[in-house]
C-alpha cells in the first residue's frame, strides 16, 4: 500500500511540473501570435481608384481579421498568371476580381473570387483530376450582370422614344458580365445597338459622329472605365451633352454619383462594393481558419437614380464613411 | 478488510484507517475554505475590478462628453462670432463680410470643412472657402434650410451627411455636420433674413473616437437624442447588417451608468447627454474580465491550484501519520495480542489519551498474564486432585485387604459378617465411584466414611470404636466426594494404630448459619504443631495401604472447588487426640452439582 501512495505523490509532482512547463514556457505549448495574414487582392484593371468602396470594405473586414491587404492591379499581365505568381510569393489568400477569360485550375492558397454569376472561373477539368491532398477551396462571391442590365434597361424603357440609336460602349469585352450584357441589350434592341469597343478616342469619335448628324442617342456603358470616359467627354462641352436622351451606366464610383446628382447621368446599376470586399475577405477567412465556413455569396443589386440619392440607406452603402 | 481486493464497501467511511481519515478530512476541509475563501476574494476582486473600470470609463465618457460639448460650444462660438462681428450690420455687399469670414474659416480650418452665407431666396451671397452651390441644389426644399429659419432663434446641429450642397472635387466626397443658424443680414440698408450654413468636418469625430479604449474592447458612439447614430466605431458594419447597436435603447436612458443585458451579455452603458444638442455619447463596456483569455493562464490557475493542494497534502499527510502512527503501532501490539502472543511489547507514546490508552492496555496485559497464570495453576491443582482422587476410587490394597477378611470369614463360616462386609465394600465402592461426580450429597458422604469404618473395624478387630453423628436436615447438602474417608483413614492409620481397643473415632456433620461443619475427632497419638502443618503443607500419605489421598489434598479440593474461605483445620495435642473439622458452605445438593 505504501508503494502505491508514493507512485500517487510521484505522479501528483510531475503533474505540478507539467503544468509549469506548459504555462510558463513554450516548450510545450506555443501560444498563438496573432497572426498578420497577407493577402492579395487583384483587380481586373489598371485603375485602383474605381475600387474605392470596394477596397473601403475590404480594408475595414482587413482589420477585424488581422490582414495586410497588398492590392495589385493589372498592369499588362494576365490574372491567372498573377494569381499563380502571388501564391508562390506565399500569399495567405487570394481575392480576385475576375475577368470573363479568367481559368484558375490548381491552387493551395484559398481564393475568393469575384465573378459574374454565370461565369465558371474554375477550370473544372483539371481541378476533377486533381491530387486529393491539395485543398481546393472554390469560393465565390457572384455578380448578377443580367439582373444589372435589365434593371437599367427598365429605366431606360421608361424614357426610350423607340427609335433612337442605342449605343453601347465598353472597354474590354472580356471584363466580367460585359458579353452577357451586351447580348442582352442586342436581344432587346437589335436594331438599334451601335456597340463601341474601345477608349476614349473610339468613343469621342462616335460621340462626334453623333453630333455632327445631329443625332441623338441613349447611351450605355458598361464598364467603369468606358463611363469615365464618356462624363469627360460629356463634361468637355455641353452641346454633347444636348446629343444624349439618357446615359445609363453599370458600376458606380463616387465620380458617377456625383454626376448622377448633376444630371448627367440617368441611372446606374451597381451593388454595395463595401459589402461585396467585406464579405471576400470574412469567405476568405473562414477558409483559413478552417472555421464557420461561408457558402458562396449572391450579391444583391441595385439601381440608383437622381431621387434614390436623398435615400439614407443608399448614401450610407454607396459612400462609406472612411 | 482484505487488502488488495477493490470493493465499493471499502470506499466507505467506516473502512477507512485513521490516518486516511484524518487525512481526508483535512484535507476535504481545507480544499473547501480555500476554494470558499478564494471565490469570495475573487469575486470581491472582480466587483472592485469593475467598479474600477466602470469608474474609470465614467471618467472618460465625462471627458469626451466635455469634448464634444466644447467642441460644439466652439462651432457656436464661431458662428456668433461670423454673426455678430463679421455679418451682422454689415452690408452683404462689403468686402468685410468675405475678409471677416476668411479669418475666422482660416483659424478654424481644422473644424470648418466650408461657412457658407445664403440669402432667403435661397442664393449664396458669400462662401470661404470660394463655392459654387450646385444647378440642380434646391437649397430653400433643405430641411436645415427651411428649419433654421422656422426657428431663427436656435443655432441647428444636423445628422451627418454628404456634403453635397456645393461644386466639389467630383471623385470624392465627405461627410460632414452642418450647422446652421437664421441671421439678419444688410442688403443695400434693408435688413432681411439669411442663413449661414458652416459644416463641421466630420472627421473630428473620428479622432477623438476612435482611439478611445474603454477596457475590455469597450467603445463609444454618438447618437441624436432619438438615438439615431452620429458616430460609431463600426458605423459602416451596422449600416451593411453585420454588426448591431441597441442605440435606440441606450437613447432613452438617463445620464449615469446602467447595467444591461444585451444579447445575452452583461453590458455596462455609460450614458452622457451633451448639452445643447442632447446628443448622446455611450460608452459600452463589456462585464469587466480579468483578461483569462489564453489557454496559458488558464493552465497557470490549474498549476497554482495544483500546487497548492499538493502543499496541502503533504502537510495534512505529515500530520495525519504523527497522530495516527502511534495509534497504529498500539493496534498492532492488539493485534498481536489477539492472535495470542501476550509477550509483545506495548509502548504508549502520542498525543495523552492515546498514551494513556497504551498504558492501560499494557496493564490490562499484564493482569490478564497474572490471572492466565493463576487459571493455570488452579487447572492444574484440578486436574492434580481429580487425578489423584480418581488414583484412589479404585485402592488395590484396601481392596485386597477387605477381601482376605471376607475370605477368612468365608472360611470361618462367618458368612453373616461376610455379607456385611461385602455388602459394606459394595457400597463404599459405588459411592467412591458416584459415577464420575466429585460433589455428592452429606448422606452419601456419610455412608461413604460409615462403610469405610466398618470394614476397617472388623479388620482392626474392633480395636477402636467409632460414632457418626449427624444432623437430619443436612442429610440433603452438597459435600466434596472423598472427603470425610481420608481423614479418618488418618487417624486410624496414625491415631489407633498403638490403641488397645479404647480407640474413639467421632464423625459429626452438623450446620452452623449457612456453613456445614464435619468434625472428625480421635483420642489417638495426637500430632505436634508441627505435624499439623507438614500433614497440611505436604502430601501426607500415611499408609500405603490407605486411599492415598493426603489431608492436604482434601483442604485444597475443598478450596478449589468451595472457595479458598473452606477448607480443613487441624486441631491436635500429642497423646491427647486430633479433632480436625471441615468447613464447607451449606448449600443444598441440586443437579448443578454434577458439574462441579
Amino acid at each position: 500500500m505504501k508503494t502505491d501512495k508514493i507512485y500517487i505523490w510521484i505522479i501528483w509532482f510531475v503533474s505540478i511540473i507539467l503544468l509549469f512547463v506548459i504555462s510558463q514556457t513554450n516548450l510545450i505549448l506555443k501560444e498563438e501570435t496573432p497572426r498578420v495574414y497577407q493577402v492579395s487582392l487583384i483587380l481586373d484593371g489598371e485603375d485602383e481608384s474605381k475600387y474605392a468602396n470596394l477596397k473601403k470594405g475590404v480594408d475595414d473586414a482587413a482589420k477585424k481579421y488581422n490582414i495586410d491587404i497588398n492590392l495589385i492591379t493589372l498592369n499588362n499581365i494576365n490574372q491567372k498568371t498573377l494569381i499563380e505568381s502571388e501564391e508562390e510569393n506565399g500569399a495567405d489568400g487570394i481575392i480576385v476580381l475576375a475577368k470573363n477569360d479568367l481559368k484558375i485550375n490548381l491552387i493551395k492558397s484559398p481564393v475568393v473570387v469575384l465573378k459574374s454569376k454565370d461565369t465558371d472561373v474554375f477550370d473544372t477539368a483539371k481541378i476533377g483530376s486533381a491530387n486529393p491532398s491539395i485543398n481546393i477551396s472554390k469560393r465565390t462571391i457572384n455578380i448578377d450582370y443580367t439582373d444589372m442590365i435589365e434593371r437599367l434597361y427598365t429605366a431606360f424603357e421608361e424614357k426610350y422614344d423607340g427609335s433612337s440609336p442605342v449605343y453601347v460602349f465598353v472597354n474590354d469585352l472580356n471584363l466580367a458580365g460585359v458579353s452577357k450584357e451586351t447580348d442582352f441589350l442586342k436581344s432587346k434592341q437589335s436594331s438599334n445597338i451601335i456597340l463601341v469597343e474601345g477608349d476614349e478616342k473610339e468613343f469621342r469619335t462616335a460621340i462626334e459622329d453623333l453630333v455632327h448628324s445631329k443625332k441623338s442617342a441613349f447611351i450605355f456603358s458598361l464598364d467603369k472605365k468606358s463611363t469615365e470616359n464618356i462624363c469627360k467627354i460629356l463634361g468637355g462641352s455641353s452641346v454633347y451633352k444636348e446629343h444624349i436622351h439618357g446615359f445609363y451606366c453599370i458600376g458606380a464610383t463616387t465620380f458617377f454619383l456625383n454626376k448622377l446628382s448633376e444630371g448627367s447621368i440617368d441611372a446606374i446599376a451597381t451593388l454595395n462594393e463595401y459589402d461585396e470586399g467585406y464579405s471576400a475577405v470574412e469567405m476568405l477567412m473562414a477558409d483559413l481558419k478552417k472555421t464557420n465556413y461561408m457558402t458562396n455569396i449572391d450579391m444583391e443589386n441595385m439601381l440608383v437614380d437622381k431621387e434614390s440619392l436623398e435615400n439614407e440607406d443608399i448614401i450610407k452603402q454607396l459612400f462609406p464613411i472612411d | 478488510m482484505e487488502k488488495g481486493k477493490f470493493s465499493l464497501k471499502n470506499l466507505s467511511i467506516k473502512n477507512l484507517s485513521i490516518q486516511s481519515s484524518i487525512f481526508m478530512y483535512f484535507t476535504v476541509t481545507a480544499i473547501i475554505a480555500i476554494a470558499l475563501i478564494s471565490l469570495i476574494i475573487f469575486q470581491r476582486f472582480t466587483n472592485s475590478l469593475n467598479a474600477t473600470i466602470i469608474e474609470e470609463n465614467s471618467g472618460i465618457v465625462g471627458q469626451l462628453g466635455e469634448s464634444v460639448d466644447s467642441y460644439l460650444r466652439n462651432a457656436m462660438k464661431v458662428s456668433d462670432s461670423i454673426y455678430y462681428n463679421v455679418i451682422k450690420n454689415t452690408d452683404i455687399s462689403n468686402d468685410d463680410i468675405k475678409r471677416g469670414m476668411n479669418l475666422i474659416y482660416v483659424n478654424n480650418d481644422n473644424m470648418i470643412d466650408d461657412i457658407a452665407l445664403i440669402s432667403g431666396k435661397g442664393e449664396l451671397i458669400e462662401s470661404m472657402p470660394a463655392l459654387r452651390l450646385k444647378d440642380n441644389s434646391n437649397v430653400l426644399e433643405k430641411d436645415f434650410f427651411k428649419k433654421s429659419m422656422a426657428e431663427s432663434e436656435y443655432i441647428n446641429f444636423s445628422m451627418p451627411h454628404i456634403r453635397d450642397l456645393f461644386d466639389r472635387n467630383e471623385s470624392s466626397y465627405s461627410w460632414v455636420i452642418s450647422l446652421s443658424r437664421a441671421v439678419e443680414v444688410t442688403d443695400e440698408g434693408k435688413a432681411t433674413q439669411a442663413l449661414l450654413l458652416i459644416n463641421l468636418n466630420y472627421m473630428y469625430f473620428e479622432e477623438i473616437f476612435s482611439n478611445v479604449n474603454l477596457g475590455n474592447g469597450g467603445y463609444v458612439y454618438l447618437t441624436n437624442d432619438s438615438g439615431d447614430i452620429i458616430w460609431h466605431p463600426k458605423q459602416n458594419e451596422i449600416y451593411s447588417g453585420r454588426f448591431k447597436e441597441d442605440n435606440k435603447y441606450a437613447a432613452t436612458l438617463k445620464d449615469g451608468i446602467t447595467v444591461e443585458n444585451l444579447g445575452g451579455k452583461n453590458i455596462t452603458l455609460n450614458v452622457r447627454t451633451i448639452g445643447y444638442t442632447g446628443w448622446k455619447l455611450v460608452g459600452v463596456t463589456p462585464s469587466a474580465a480579468l483578461g483569462v483569455d489564453g489557454i496559458k493562464f488558464r493552465f497557470f490557475v490549474l498549476f497554482v491550484a495544483d500546487l497548492f493542494l499538493f502543499l496541502l497534502a503533504m502537510i495534512n499527510a505529515f500530520i495525519s501519520d504523527k497522530i495516527s502512527n502511534p495509534i497504529k503501532r498500539l493496534d498492532g501490539s492488539v493485534r498481536e495480542i489477539e492472535s495470542g502472543n501476550l509477550d509483545v511489547e506495548i509502548v504508549p507514546s502520542g498525543s495523552y489519551e492515546v498514551e494513556h490508552l497504551g498504558k492501560s492496555i499494557k496493564n490490562m496485559l499484564g493482569r490478564i498474564k497474572v490471572l492466565m497464570s493463576d487459571l493455570v495453576a488452579e487447572h492444574n491443582a484440578k486436574r492434580k486432585s481429580e487425578f489423584d482422587t480418581l488414583q484412589s476410587q479404585i485402592n488395590p490394597h484396601f481392596l485386597y485387604n477387605t477381601l482376605d477378611i471376607i475370605v477368612w470369614m468365608i472360611e470361618n463360616e462367618n458368612s453373616d459378617k461376610a455379607v456385611n462386609i461385602v455388602t459394606a465394600l459394595a457400597k463404599f465402592f459405588r459411592i467412591s465411584l458416584s459415577k464420575g461426580k466429585n460433589i455428592i450429597t452429606v448422606k452419601d458422604e456419610v455412608e461413604h466414611v460409615r462403610n469405610y469404618l466398618m470394614i476397617q473395624n472388623m479388620r482392626f478387630k474392633n480395636r477402636f470404636e467409632y460414632s457418626i453423628d449427624v444432623d437430619e436436615e443436612v442429610l440433603s447438602y452438597s459435600s466434596l466426594k472423598l472427603m470425610l474417608q481420608p481423614l479418618v483413614e488418618n487417624a486410624i492409620y496414625h491415631g489407633m494404630e498403638f490403641m488397645d481397643g479404647d480407640g474413639e473415632i467421632d464423625v459429626k456433620v452438623f450446620k452452623e448459619d449457612d456453613s456445614l461443619y464435619f468434625t472428625i475427632t480421635d483420642n489417638g497419638l495426637g500430632m505436634s504443631e508441627d505435624m499439623v502443618e507438614t500433614l497440611l503443607s505436604k502430601d501426607f500419605v500415611p499408609s500405603k495401604k490407605g486411599s492415598g489421598i493426603g489431608v492436604k489434598n482434601v483442604n485444597e479440593r475443598i478450596k478449589l472447588y468451595f472457595g479458598s474461605e473452606y477448607g480443613l483445620k487441624v486441631e491436635s495435642e500429642p497423646d491427647e487426640g486430633t479433632k480436625i473439622t471441615i468447613h464447607l458452605p451449606a448449600v443444598v445438593y441440586g443437579e448443578n452439582d454434577e458439574d462441579r
